[in-house]
């Protein structure tokens, strides 16, 4: 039996072996690395110009056949440790790596005392008193130890994971935080193009999709931008409460709005003349939302 | 006893409770240079206006300022009018690092601007700025006359830059 688990680790060792070549390894060390720009998003997903220059950068050493070591030295040499997403140990970072195990440490030991000095004084009274009643203590003497445990365990997990959360690398914060952000309200609106429209599209389109207030402010509560085929006549779309343009200025905040679906030619936030676009009708904002639009009209002059 | 040490997980939980208070105030765009006291790094590349070669050996000599500049920077602009009146001053001189920029633009710019850069290295792919730790336009470098970066500053300089960093570094020079 260890014969085949041997076998077969071997297997997927050698596997991935194969796999990894500069493309991976590319990709790896892009996502270890911060952008600089945006802070919460790495190399790899940041669209920013520096982040380009210095995923190029990556490339051409990696094809000029330096190690991943010496590309993280050279971008800690100019951008500091800051720049890494695994910040190495060193004397200033020690505590960042050995926090969590050095606390382990300190509550196995406070646990292991704790526990010691329950039996001790349980063994005492246990001398002194007939076989009846020791059953009775020892059940009780578990018991306090388990009351001890449960205690420090409920004081030590929320500790334990407030230091590891205020270490753990900026991505991770983001990605959490991002999870737990409230989507709601949503809407989910099928965008349907008439035929007509649908025969001059040429593919070099933009689809916009936004919401904004019925009245008052013209500012989209929420956006959407989707690349447009030629031949596809229904797009499904979906606005919720994170896609706002403006901090503060999200969809929650709204009652009543009007979703629009301009198809445009420029990549130009104001409607051209030219571009194809469908309004809806003013619509009372719930927490989740379903819209069919059409889009059947042309923009005839500049708004 | 067991009094006592109920308390220590509260106490622990407030320090780190400071702590992280702290970094809140504190602005996370903001990345310290590594290049402090190191000598600023090689290059050969062209000047802006007159095409021709220039190195990192030929800033050498007296103190200077590095500014990396852009005519596409909206930030550039609004520093550079405290740089023309450091450059009125005459006591320190005054590169420009053009970073990834239309050289036509640029030297447009500078025409309608004024320019206060004795030169103007010409960067179009920013390798040189990559080289130089930067992230993001303007940045400026203070340069002693052993071409050792002695301070670095992000975003637009002030009215207040030239006597507050620039006047105390290059006095003992």
């Amino acid at each position: 039996m260890n014969k085949y688990i041997t076998y077969a680790l071997i297997l997927l060792f050698a596997n991935s072996i194969v796999i990894a070549n500069t493309d991976k390894k590319y990709n790896q060390i892009i996502e270890n690395l911060r952008c600089l720009v945006c802070q919460n998003q790495s190399l790899s997903e940041s669209d920013s110009n520096l982040a380009k220059d210095l995923r190029n950068k990556v490339k051409n050493m990696l094809q000029s056949g330096q190690t991943e070591e010496e590309i993280y030295k050279f971008m800690s040499d100019r951008y500091t440790d800051y720049v890494l997403y695994n910040p190495p140990l060193k004397k200033s970072t020690w505590f960042l790596w050995y926090s969590p195990f050095l606390i382990l440490l300190i509550s196995l030991i406070y646990l292991f005392f704790v526990v010691r000095k329950k039996n001790i004084s349980s063994n005492i009274i246990n001398n002194k008193i007939d076989d009846n009643e020791i059953k009775n203590i020892d059940i009780n003497s578990k018991s306090i130890n388990f009351k001890y445990i449960y205690i420090f365990l409920l004081i030590f997990i929320p500790i334990t994971s407030i230091v590891i959360y205020s270490y753990s690398s900026e991505y991770v914060k983001h990605k959490i935080s991002h999870y737990f952000e409230s989507k709601e309200p949503v809407i989910n609106i099928t965008i349907s193009l008439h035929d007509e429209i649908l025969s001059k599209i040429t593919g070099n389109e933009i689809l916009f999709v936004y919401a904004r207030r019925s009245s008052g402010m013209r500012v989209p509560l929420a956006i959407n931008v989707i690349e447009v085929d030629k031949q596809k006549k229904n797009y499904n779309v979906e606005l919720n409460n994170t896609m706002n343009m403006i901090e503060n200025q999200t969809l929650s905040k709204a009652k009543e709005i009007i979703v629009e679906a301009r198809i445009s030619k420029f990549m130009k936030a104001m409607a051209m003349p030219g571009d194809f676009i469908g309004i809806s009708n003013p619509l009372k904002i719930e927490p989740s939302n379903y819209l069919l639009l059409k889009i059947n009209s042309i923009v005839t002059e500049e708004k | 006893m067991t009094r006592k040490i109920s308390f220590l997980p509260i106490a622990i939980f407030l320090i780190i409770i400071y702590f992280l208070f702290n970094e809140l105030n504190k602005d996370p765009t903001l990345i310290p240079s590594p290049l402090i006291g190191k000598p600023v790094p090689k290059f050969i590349s062209q000047t802006l206006i007159n095409n021709s070669k220039i190195t990192n050996n030929d800033l050498i000599g007296k103190p200077y300022i590095l500014n990396v500049w852009g005519s596409w920077c909206y930030a550039c602009s609004i520093e550079h009018d405290y740089f023309i009146d450091i450059y009125e001053k005459k006591t320190i001189e005054i590169y420009g690092l053009n970073y990834k920029d239309d050289r036509n633009s640029a030297i447009q710019w500078l025409e309608k601007k004024g320019n206060p850069y004795r030169i103007s290295i010409f960067d179009n792919f920013g390798n040189i700025a990559i080289d130089l730790g930067v992230y993001g336009a303007p940045e400026t470098f203070l340069v002693n006359k052993s071409g050792l970066i002695i301070h670095k500053h992000v975003g637009p300089i002030d009215k207040n830059y030239y006597e507050n960093i620039v006047l105390p570094n290059i006095k003992n020079e």
